[in-house]
């Protein structure tokens, strides 16, 4: 893994599907070993943002930053090997099977015509097993369900080992169980592994859980970034999302839940 | 691992055997021993020579490139659009290819002096507008809907063809002959410098296709997916375009329409060795190859000494499996 390019600066960045500006200005940061959560309701520009950051789609004005080197300036390749995306869903036209999919993780690291190492494979098993999809291993992705095919995506992103994971949404489609297993992942990531975790989500009572720092936007536009305490306020909450909601402090830890009045 | 060892074995040996049998086998049947004497160049009568070597070998070999191109660029096609009923027929590719092929011809090019190369590059043109158009006029952003870009190739194919009907109207009868009958799809018995001018196209459009083979079976998850593993997916697309168009190209200058065989042989293929392309796109050219010289032979036997057009034996065989092919899709989606 490469110890290089982990803390991630955003500079006035906007971005506009059409005439009118969809990202507005945004400037943040983002550092190793940190779980940094984005929350904000539907159309807030989240994944928009996060494509940006992922570089697949050129922001109109402003610039990312990878410790200070411009994202524009790595070839496809090279950014493949410092950061990877774990995108909400994805669809396959032909018969692969979940190793097949999880060893595309590694292609960054070879040359078109190479085949993989005996390292490498180590490291799908380990990434496979990591996300317990062992059973799985030899099923064709197509055929399982979109919670397992969820957990396949994540696995390829792991076995990638790139310093910055950009997950939008990734338990959208889990059980609970998954659900926490992903969160608990994502904070064990971040806080063990040392990696700059960058991860939309939906569900605010987990992300009180287990976010480092919680940045809430609306409209393309950042609304506050803070501590989960400094977020989730039942006011501003209710604002954002236009719905009155209520905010208590988890039983036992004592972070901030979220409910509807 | 040792089955891959009996494999490198046998296919060769088949490929030649059947290659030999196809070679055989016409309106005069070859003894073994007079094939042997004309490969030995020994002692074989003027007349065998001139059918062996003048007549049926190039047509065989003509026969071997087109299919190896057409299944090679079906399952490119198949992979670069998510869409396992993607082939350069349906997609109004080969329409294309031609379009812009009748244009060189109806205009005379092919008798100037620069000759024969005139008519592939018109088509290979036309191959590569084509793509361009159905590519871009489909996808919205990121998104490449299967079903706009399906409709969009069927409705320019009917355009194209058309299009084709009209300037037909233009040509002479001789010409109109000509055309009419190349149209339909058929080997015809090449010159040994075109079919040179051909094979050296194919070779340099599957040495550029066959490097990309893992970086197709990360494509078939989407674009998103394989620039998130770190591939070029613009670049990518832009050297399979223009290798399927001058692949396409060549070969529809010198067979026309010869359709449903890049459906088949990648769908066979992947139902007996899997989707991974590293397989599958070798296997594509050493098993399209053959199929379309065993095609060809039936094409010139089955009838014998009248000759069917080996596009209406590939469309009577191909037709029925893309039958089947929608049909088990139909039943995959109920469930």
């Amino acid at each position: 893994m490469s110890e290089q390019y982990q803390n991630v600066t955003v500079e006035k960045l906007c971005y506009s599907y059409t005439e009118t500006p969809f990202i507005h200005d945004l400037s943040f940061d983002f550092k190793a070993g940190e779980l940094f959560n984005v929350v904000g309701p539907n159309g807030a520009g989240k994944t928009t943002l996060l494509y940006l950051l992922g570089g697949i789609i050129k922001p109109k004005s402003g610039q990312i930053l990878l410790d200070g080197v411009p994202l524009s300036s790595f070839k496809r390749q090279a950014l493949a090997k410092i950061m990877t995306i774990i995108p909400a869903e994805s669809n396959i036209a032909f018969d692969f099977t979940v190793y097949d999919i999880v060893s595309m993780g590694r292609y960054p690291y070879h040359s078109p015509l190479a085949s993989l190492t005996n390292d490498d494979h180590e490291i799908i098993r380990e990434v496979i097993e990591q996300i317990g999809l062992t059973k799985y291993e030899d099923k064709i992705f197509n055929q399982l369900s979109s919670g397992e095919r969820q957990r396949v995506l994540i696995a390829r992103a792991l076995a990638q080992k790139t310093p910055i994971l950009l997950m939008d949404e990734p338990t959208v489609h889990l059980d609970i169980h998954y659900q926490l297993d992903i969160y608990r992942l994502a904070q064990s990531l971040a806080h063990d592994k040392n990696l700059s975790i960058f991860m939309i989500s939906h569900n605010l009572n987990y992300t009180s859980m287990y976010s480092d720092r919680i940045m809430l936007m609306r409209e393309g536009r950042i609304v506050k970034i803070g501590s989960p305490d400094d977020i989730f306020q039942p006011e501003l909450l209710s604002d954002v999302y236009g719905t009155p909601l209520s905010v208590y402090p988890h039983p036992k830890t004592g972070k901030p839940t979220i409910w509807p009045d | 691992m040792k089955n891959r060892k009996i494999l490198l074995f046998t296919v060769p040996f088949c490929w030649i055997f059947i290659f030999l049998l196809c070679w055989k086998f016409g309106t005069v049947i070859i003894t073994w021993a007079q094939l042997k004497d004309t490969v030995f160049g020994s002692a074989a009568s003027d007349q065998t020579n001139i059918i062996l070597l003048q007549v049926r070998l190039p047509r065989l070999l003509l026969a071997a490139l087109t299919g190896a191109t057409l299944s090679l660029t079906g399952a490119v096609f198949q992979a670069l659009l998510r869409n396992p009923l993607a082939d350069p027929y349906i997609l109004g590719i080969s329409g294309g290819s031609a379009l812009g092929a009748v244009i060189a011809m109806g205009f005379g090019l092919h008798l100037l002096l620069i000759g024969f190369q005139i008519v592939p590059i018109f088509s290979i043109c036309g191959a590569l507008l084509t793509i361009l158009f159905v590519y871009n006029f489909s996808r919205i952003g990121n998104y490449l809907p299967t079903q706009t870009m399906l409709l969009a190739g069927i409705s320019l194919q009917a355009m194209l063809s058309a299009l084709i009907l009209f300037l037909q109207t233009l040509l002479d009868p001789l010409q109109l002959m000509q055309v009419f009958t190349w149209l339909m799809g058929n080997i015809p018995t090449p010159e040994y410098r075109n079919l040179l001018w051909i094979f050296l196209y194919v070779v340099l459009a599957i040495g550029v296709i066959l490097p990309q083979a893992r970086h197709l079976n990360a494509l078939t998850l989407g674009e998103l997916d394989a620039q998130i593993v770190g591939i070029d997916v613009e670049r990518l697309k832009k050297i399979l375009f223009f290798a399927c168009s001058l692949l396409t190209g060549s070969i529809v200058a010198l067979t026309g329409l010869i359709g449903f065989v890049g459906i088949i042989v990648p769908h066979l293929l992947r139902l007996t060795i899997g989707p991974d392309h590293r397989r599958l796109l070798p296997a594509c050219v050493i098993f399209g190859s053959i199929f379309m010289v065993v095609a060809d032979t039936l094409a010139r036997v089955l009838l014998s000494p009248t000759e069917i057009p080996v596009g209406v034996i590939t469309a009577l065989i191909g037709g029925p499996f893309f039958l089947f092919l929608l049909w088990k899709n139909k039943r995959k989606g109920m469930r």
